[in-house]
């Protein structure tokens, strides 16, 4: 059975592209336009892993991050953040890993596909 | 590129360069400016991320004071590190502004912008080119010399960008220095 993916940016430019090249190798995706939309979404199903944006308007990412409880989230920004910082949020719940954008097509499938499989 | 000389000669610069020369770029600046009272600004990567680069390059940042402008959003912090940082969220540009239009009055010899191309990302074209301006406009209001960090790589952004600073420096592997001045 393919596996969801959820795309959660609020550019809709990255939430398209991402969406098309996930599909292209087979993933089911939802997309959702910021923190508080994927809230919603997350209710009604349960994806296999979440390409989170970091700044996005509404509820900041900090706060989404302790409503979801059940799936992987990957933090998928343009935001550097300091080895600590990473270490920290990477001791936060579901949080599993990062992914900078500008991404590499490449690396970020390789990413998606280990971490779902 | 001697960043000091441009800055003697212009208030306001743009740097344009490439995401691979970014760490090179700000890390250079910021070493021409260290006898200096520098204000500056990150909407790129937290001020943990940025004292991190600085510190791997053996610059300190004592006489820098930070505006962070990301830290917010991905952890807690206290809304302020007296004399080192300013945590604002990066929701409100008209926080951001206005917090900027403050810190301006206390004689920062150097305002440095990080980045116009993470505005642009995070927020409409037309908001961002009032808040630049905004800032800009604060800024000639001092004796404050500004820097602005973009990338090159949004080409749509740079003429928005261009427009409103005083000189543009464009830093690439195939085009060194080239140079454009606001008329």
């Amino acid at each position: 059975m393919a596996k969801t993916i959820m795309i959660v940016d609020d550019e809709q430019d990255i939430r398209d592209t991402v969406k098309t090249l996930l599909e292209s190798e087979g993933y089911r995706t939802v997309t959702a336009s910021n923190g508080d939309d994927a809230l919603k979404k997350l209710q009604e199903q349960t994806p296999d892993l979440i390409l989170l944006d970091i700044m996005m308007p509404g509820t900041p990412v900090r706060d989404v991050i302790k409503k979801i409880k059940k799936t992987k989230i990957v933090y998928f920004s343009v935001v550097r953040t300091s080895d600590a910082e990473k270490e920290e949020l990477l001791l936060n719940r579901n949080v599993v890993g990062f992914i900078q954008k500008p991404f590499d097509i490449k690396d970020l499938l390789k990413k998606v596909k280990k971490l779902v499989t | 590129m001697d960043i000091s000389k441009e800055l003697a000669r212009n208030q306001t610069v743009l740097l344009l360069m490439s995401g691979v020369e970014y760490n090179k770029i700000i890390v250079d600046t910021i070493k021409k400016l260290d006898e200096h009272k520098v204000c500056y600004l990150t909407m790129n990567r937290t001020v943990d991320s940025l004292r991190e680069l600085f510190r791997r390059n053996k610059i300190s940042t004592t006489h820098v004071f930070f505006v962070d402008v990301i830290s917010k959003s991905i952890k807690e912090v206290a809304d302020k590190e007296p004399d080192h940082c300013l945590y604002l969220s990066p929701g409100s540009l008209t926080e951001v502004s206005l917090a900027i239009s403050e810190l301006l009055r206390q004689n920062f010899d150097y305002f440095i912008f990080d980045s116009l191309t993470n505005l642009f990302s995070y927020k409409q074209t037309d908001d961002v080119e009032k808040f630049i301006l905004t800032v800009i406009n604060k800024v000639r209001e001092t004796s404050t010399k500004a820097v602005l960090y973009a990338l090159n790589e949004q080409e749509a952004m740079i003429p928005r960008c261009c427009m409103f600073v005083d000189k543009t420096l464009v830093i690439g592997e195939k085009e060194p220095l080239a140079l454009t001045k606001r008329a």
